[in-house]
């Protein structure tokens, strides 16, 4: 870890940045946090931020992230929406791990999603790829393969239904 | 990593500040931006212009900016959608009383009342709305400046 100056410089690694569970709903455009510097019962809101804010924002790169202090008495969360509709995640004495989690709940993207969205992307990435989502629906559309048996049938010893069952045309 | 352009950027969290538009409203937009070579994330200030022809906005109160569909003018890009706290006056959103940082404004009179209250003690219920000592005491609505020597000229925002 090259330039690791300062407190828990594990925070400012690549690999940490990138192992960021929580990525928020696309409706998300701002999220932040209220806390106060000094109260036991905002130890856990600070402790949120020191750790897991770096990591939220890597993998939002398009969510505004603030931290608001010293405003009110209790911390919490506030994400604002697309819509206008606003969520507000009281975590009054809530250790970090625990606001991680619920947030990772409440308004982080599924892991269906998450893997539905990885697919696409890797479908529209590469352009060899073929199939649903691609250029080419079939195997048959690309230069080398074998023609499309819809147009020109493929000889008979090649097909599984004469060769196994030996059935005489 | 460059962050998107804040004029095109839909919805912001803007701090107020002095601006002497009329109709409108500038507003401090801090974002965090990723230093590629610390891994570090570092506040960026930018300006954004909001139209606000009621001057819900005043120096101080902590908003959200909307994206208009289209340029009003030049500069201003956004409208005011929502005062979220409003400067000395925040409201929490989970209990929706009044606050004073770290306590509750009906415990601090309960206190006071059990101490015993000052006649000459400010009273928020009883209290103008912010803005009547404007130009008078009150000169957050404009940017105001130290005044080195004696012009000669009348300049009510030298301070």
């Amino acid at each position: 870890m090259p330039f690791m100056k300062g407190v828990a410089p594990i925070r400012r690694t690549l690999k940490y940045l990138e192992a960021g569970r929580l990525i928020l709903k696309d409706q998300i455009k701002i999220f932040t946090v209220n806390y106060n510097v000094i109260g036991k019962h905002h130890a856990g809101t600070k402790d949120f931020v020191f750790w897991y804010l770096p990591q939220i924002q890597y993998k939002n790169p398009h969510v505004q992230i603030a931290t608001l202090k010293n405003l009110t008495p209790t911390p919490f969360i506030r994400c604002f929406y697309e819509t206008g509709d606003q969520m507000i995640i009281d975590v009054d004495s809530k250790s970090k791990e625990e606001i991680y989690e619920h947030l990772i709940q409440v308004v982080g993207k599924t892991k269906g999603v998450l893997k539905a969205e990885a697919i696409a992307k890797e479908k529209t990435d590469n352009p060899a790829n073929f199939g649903a989502l691609c250029d080419r629906h079939c195997i048959c559309e690309i230069l080398g393969q074998v023609p499309c048996p819809a147009t020109c049938p493929v000889p008979k010893i090649w097909r599984g239904k004469y060769k196994f069952q030996k059935v005489e045309d | 990593m460059s962050l998107p352009c804040v004029t095109k950027t839909f919805m912001l969290l803007g701090h107020c500040v002095p601006c002497l538009k009329h109709g409108a409203s500038k507003f401090k937009v801090k974002r965090l931006e990723l230093d590629n070579n610390l891994l570090m994330y570092f506040p960026k200030h930018e300006f954004v212009y909001a139209h606000d022809p009621e001057k819900l906005c005043k120096t101080g109160d902590i908003a959200i900016i909307e994206l208009l569909p289209e340029k009003l003018t030049r500069l201003i890009t956004h409208k005011v959608k929502e005062v979220v706290y409003k400067f000395g006056d925040v409201t929490d959103p989970l209990t929706g009383k009044k606050v004073i940082v770290g306590r509750y404004r009906e415990n601090i009179d309960a206190v006071n009342k059990v101490y015993g209250e000052r006649e000459k003690a400010f009273r928020y219920e009883k209290a103008p709305p912010r803005g009547w000592q404007e130009d008078k005491k009150d000169f957050t609505h404009v940017e105001t400046h130290i005044k080195y020597h004696e012009s000669g000229k009348d300049d009510p925002y030298a301070v």
